[in-house]
């Protein structure tokens, strides 16, 4: 039985519906814009009288030229291969016993396994670097991790939870936090990953962090909830804190 | 209005000189020069019959007319005839068109966009009777696949016959009158599938 392309089950539209639909589109009249044919033109006249002029290059390649396009591709790829790090690049999608991809597989991540690493940044005292938009293909998924929503207000609480007293006094220290940073960008669970060794500062460093706002965590264009590690250094001398990324960022488990 | 025809070039048009066969400045190559004045109208019908407005059309027919000016030297008329050669270049800027609107998820076609599309319409009437016609085929046509589209408008748009689609498309006549009874067909449905959701 012959069925209706575009309607599984339906009745097979007559010839003369189908008639009428051939007579309704033709019957849309396309109008141009009187005057587009001559500014068409002229537009013409004025590409081509850049390309005489050679202040455009024609599209095409002369012929002479393309083998030595193709050489110099093939220098270049095989150029890059030869470095260690390119190789390794270009063949991790087809390694599934990599860190990456094990880390992925992993369930929500808790914040007592160590296996792997999640520190995201710091919050301290250092050069100030920028923050780049970092997107991670674990496993050819799309991914991209937190990054704190507005670092000079990050700056601004981090500062203003150091205790005056410490900070006249010349006490500084790191405290290691550890933060579910949920879909929404809010930090939800805050705990202490690495003590400073003072519990004022670390309890400085808690009160921080729970106010912190961060852009989530994205896979495959949705906001996940992730933990991650938030190095708060409070340095007593410096003028400025500032967000300082690290690489291994790179290797943090996305999980929902 | 409608557009001038080869036999009748515009007044504002410079005549053709008879110089250097590639052309001279001042002047676009013969060759080009002739293409552009018989086929810039199946050229253009044929983008408007795909995009929603005229300015995108004329933007997406202009680039055409400027991509194959400079791809000129690489043209091979043993390959392709003109209007295939130019019908090609703006398929592909239509579907590169498309897939960006796609993304952004904005393909529909208001009746405030299509004008230019119903002007030999007789009465106020009946104009905007035309225009909910005509937007809304090509609102049924614009959810159809990416081949039903294309047959459409080579076919409705730039008005070409089976002959010269199959030659554009590289496949036969049957081919091609198989493809656009399909494509109808499956319009009709769209068409009849989007009435009954306005209805409910």
């Amino acid at each position: 039985m012959t069925r209706s392309p575009g309607r599984p089950g339906g009745r097979r539209p007559e010839a003369a519906e189908i008639g009428a639909l051939d007579k309704a589109l033709r019957g849309i009249a396309i109008d141009e814009r009187c005057s587009f044919g001559a500014e068409l033109r002229s537009e013409l006249v004025k590409e081509y009288d850049r390309l005489c002029s050679g202040a455009v290059r024609p599209l095409t390649t002369p012929r002479r030229f393309r083998w030595g396009w193709a050489a110099a591709i093939v220098l270049m790829v095989g150029g890059s291969l030869s470095f260690p790090q390119t190789r390794s690049a270009l063949m991790r999608p087809f390694r599934t016993d990599s860190a990456e991809v094990r880390g992925f597989e992993d369930p929500v991540g808790s914040p007592w396994d160590r296996s792997v690493p999640r520190t995201i940044g710091a919050i301290g005292l250092s050069a100030p670097v920028e923050p780049v938009p970092e997107f991670v293909v674990v496993d050819s998924v799309r991914a991209s991790l937190p990054m704190l929503a507005d670092r000079d207000a990050a700056r601004r609480i981090v500062a203003d939870e150091y205790p005056p007293l410490l900070q006249e006094r010349g006490v500084g220290g790191t405290v290691g936090i550890l933060v579910w940073v949920n879909p929404t960008g809010a930090t939800e669970l805050v705990q202490i990953d690495s003590s400073s060794g003072l519990a004022e500062l670390d309890r400085a460093a808690v009160r921080a962090a729970r106010v912190l706002r961060f852009l989530p965590a994205t896979r495959l264009g949705e906001a996940v909830g992730t933990w991650v590690t938030l190095p708060i250094r409070f340095l007593p001398n410096a003028s400025e804190v500032v967000v300082e990324p690290e690489s291994e960022a790179l290797r943090i488990p996305l999980s929902n | 209005m409608k557009t001038d025809t080869p036999s009748k070039p515009q007044a504002t048009e410079a005549p053709a000189r008879p110089r250097d066969p590639r052309g001279s400045r001042s002047d676009l190559p013969q060759d080009f020069d002739a293409w552009f004045r018989e086929h810039r109208e199946s050229v253009y019908r044929y983008v408007r019959f795909r995009v929603a407005t005229r300015e995108l059309a004329e933007d997406i027919t202009s680039e055409v007319f400027l991509k194959a000016l400079r791809s000129l030297e690489g043209y091979d008329r043993r390959r392709a005839a003109p209007r295939t050669w130019l019908l090609r270049i703006a398929r592909n800027a239509v579907n590169d068109h498309l897939r960006a609107l796609r993304r952004r998820r904005s393909l529909q076609v208001s009746l405030d966009r299509v004008p230019d599309l119903v002007s030999q319409a007789p009465s106020q009437e009946e104009r905007i009777l035309r225009e909910e016609q005509v937007s809304r085929l090509l609102n049924a046509a614009a959810t159809l696949r990416a081949a039903d589209q294309e047959v459409l408008s080579l076919r409705y748009g730039a008005g070409l016959g089976n002959g010269e689609i199959a030659d554009a498309m590289g496949t036969s006549n049957n081919v091609v009158a198989v493809r656009v009874h399909r494509a109808l067909v499956r319009l009709k449905a769209a068409v009849e599938a989007r009435s009954q959701r306005e209805e409910r």
